[in-house]
């Protein structure tokens, strides 16, 4: 007998798959284990969110700000893709399912409480990214055209938390420790 | 400054099935994911994990399209890409028609299959090192 509510997190592409990263951010391999550790240690069965950048601009892309992305026809694809994962999420909604969200701190598709920001990036590329972007609060364009999407069906977007794996100051044991405290504050809401 | 990139350009397109086997979207209970996942983990195989093979079709089209068009962007770029199809499920577990499909459709190579069971191991994970090919 199912005691326990069912829960799925449904994960930036990249947490399952690094070499979706834009060059020089891949931090492993290929999948982030200690955060697939947690989720399955918390009883989350595990949804992998596309990646939009990756199908939008392919794996050679430049890097980009959240500015470069913010465009009528980035968010239409996001929206497109929006489409698809708001209705496996209300599969999920409809078999009993707690839903939260994780997606990727500081980037400027799929951060949550962080995007990143260059409003200057534009136009020949050499020289032009160096020092990289900035971060400021906020969501990606594919994080907010997701919540659009959820707002528009009259949903309410998951809770939702982000692993600042894009993060100029990136501190591994500190994002776990968030998404630990994360984990276990809905596991006592849903209990 | 460069900085170290740890990508292994290498990806393991598998079904939903495997990865969460216990999902009640397949009438069953709880279970951790399978040793063969596990594995696909532990040798840094990044992983593409298709939409459930229960869910409409209508719902998984797009996103089958776009995994697609990122397998095709990867091997253009010298990515490896395998595909763990299951035998035992509806659609190999991957919706593997409309994959191959979805190839067919721009004149794409369908990159290696590989072949498993639902319960497959660690042992299973032998084989997608086994197909590793050179991209197309």
């Amino acid at each position: 007998m199912q005691d326990e509510p069912r829960r799925v997190a449904y994960v930036a592409h990249c947490l399952m798959n690094q070499n979706a990263k834009v060059s020089e951010f891949a931090k492993c391999a290929g999948v982030f284990s200690p955060l697939v550790e947690r989720l399955v240690k918390n009883c989350f069965e595990l949804q992998q969110l596309p990646c939009p950048e990756m199908s939008h601009m392919g794996a050679v892309r430049w890097w980009a700000s959240r500015e470069q992305y913010d465009t009528p026809g980035y968010r239409r694809h996001c929206r497109n893709l929006a489409k698809s994962v708001v209705d496996l999420v209300m599969l999920h909604q409809d078999a009993g399912y707690d839903v939260v969200i994780v997606g990727l701190d500081g980037s400027p598709s799929s951060g949550v409480r962080l995007t990143s920001t260059k409003a200057s990036w534009g136009g020949r590329p050499e020289g032009a990214v160096h020092g990289g972007s900035d971060r400021r609060p906020g969501m990606g364009i594919w994080m907010e055209e997701l919540k659009f999407e959820f707002e528009e069906r009259g949903l309410a977007f998951p809770r939702a938390t982000g692993v600042a794996m894009d993060a100029q100051d990136f501190d591994l044991q500190k994002a776990m420790l968030e998404l630990d405290e994360f984990l276990t504050e809905g596991k006592e809401n849903a209990a | 400054m460069i900085r170290e990139d740890l990508r292994s350009r290498r990806i393991a397109v598998i079904a939903d099935f495997v990865v969460n086997p216990g999902s009640a979207l397949y009438g069953r209970q709880q279970a951790p994911p399978s040793g063969f996942t596990d594995a696909l983990v532990e040798r840094g195989w990044g992983i593409m994990k298709m939409p459930p093979h229960v869910a409409k079709p209508e719902s998984c089209e797009r996103l089958i399209e776009v995994s697609v068009g990122d397998l095709i962007d990867y091997r253009k770029n010298g990515y490896d890409v395998v595909i763990a199809a299951v035998e035992d499920l509806p659609q190999q577990g991957v919706w593997l028609d409309a994959m191959i499909a979805c190839f067919k459709k721009v004149g794409k190579d369908v990159p290696p299959i590989v072949t498993i069971r639902s319960d497959a191991t660690a042992v299973d994970a032998d084989a997608l090192d086994g197909a590793l090919a050179p991209a197309a």
